[in-house]
């Protein structure tokens, strides 16, 4: 057997591109095939090889955009997917809008929540976009996926504001940012819980 | 895999350039993937290059509307290499090929009508 090189190894994580249904019945031959030609190319000469590699992805991307599209779950994840993100804006620029407001009007009913808006804001950001991307290029369990990241994501900037700023600056309110980073990672983490329970749902809902 | 025949091979085109080609490699006999590959870039002389994507993609339309099937057996086992799967051309899939090069063939007829093709050569 030929040992797997760096450019199979390549190519067989290019194929996430394509659908899991597609990849599971296809994967193998598509890499097989990946491999002959490759191997075929590279005695040819380097130029050859370049040039294998170009056709091939100029086929990966045009074929696995049309796999994709006629998935036949394809358009129920397209309009989940928006909503769950276009729902993520929405929150996270409606906590920016609130806390921009409240502090240039120093209204402070709203500067009470700053600690939690400004994790809300921060967090959700990076977090979701974490979130959104290793769901779409792993199999791991949402919602797992979801609170993992949730953790690292609100746990790094608190301890790293505690530990460094906390230290340094006299008037840092300590208990606020703690409260504020917990009562964000227990928003995030509730609305990614409904979110996971709304899918299996609907999942049961299709299978029947 | 899912069977969706068409009655008539005609309802069925006109054909993909690439599921053609792929039906033409294994009109003469069963072949893998990389073999149909082959035969195509021999054929046309390296003009037309089917990747592995565009061939899979196709492969598995062809193989729901039972054009082409899968063989449980090997052609060759002493020299084979077992993980690849072979695939070879049904009955309605060679109807559906001839069909494609008669309707192809009726295109060409036209255009010598018009003179295109004396012209150019």
């Amino acid at each position: 057997m030929r040992k797997q090189n760096l450019s199979c190894r390549v190519y067989e994580k290019l194929l996430f591109a394509y659908p899991s249904d597609f990849r599971e019945t296809f994967g193998s031959q598509m890499v097989q095939v990946f491999r002959d030609s490759y191997f075929e190319q590279r005695q040819a000469s380097r130029g050859s090889v370049l040039r294998l590699w170009v056709l091939t992805i100029e086929d990966l991307v045009c074929s696995a955009l049309k796999e994709r599209t006629e998935s036949e779950n394809f358009m129920n994840n397209l309009r989940r997917d928006l909503i769950g993100a276009l729902g993520c804006l929405i929150i996270i620029a409606t906590a920016f809008c609130l806390l921009g407001y409240g502090r240039k009007n120093e209204i402070s009913s709203i500067i009470t929540f700053g600690y939690f808006l400004d994790a809300l804001v921060t967090a959700g950001v990076i977090g979701n976009l974490v979130i959104f991307l290793l769901a779409k290029v792993t199999r791991l369990d949402r919602f797992r996926t979801a609170l993992y990241t949730m953790l690292i994501v609100h746990a790094v900037p608190l301890i790293l504001l505690v530990l460094v700023i906390g230290r340094n600056v006299p008037n840092f309110n300590k208990s606020s940012t703690i409260i504020g980073y917990v009562g964000s990672f227990l928003f995030w983490i509730g609305l990614h819980w409904m979110w996971s329970r709304s899918s299996n749902s609907s999942a049961v809902g299709v299978a029947n | 895999m899912k069977q969706s025949k068409a009655e008539n091979p005609e309802d069925s085109l006109p054909l993909t350039p690439a599921m053609f080609h792929i039906l033409l490699a294994l009109a003469d006999r069963e072949r893998h993937g990389y073999e149909i590959m082959r035969e195509v870039d021999e054929r046309t002389e390296g003009k037309v290059r089917i990747g592995p994507g565009t061939l899979y993609g196709s492969i598995k339309r062809m193989l729901q509307s039972g054009w082409i099937e899968e063989l449980d057996e090997r052609p060759s086992p002493e020299d084979d290499d077992e993980r690849r799967r072979y695939y070879r051309l049904s009955d309605f899939g060679l109807k559906v090929a001839v069909a494609e090069a008669e309707r192809l063939d009726r295109l060409v007829k036209s255009a010598r009508i018009k003179k295109l093709l004396s012209a150019r050569s």
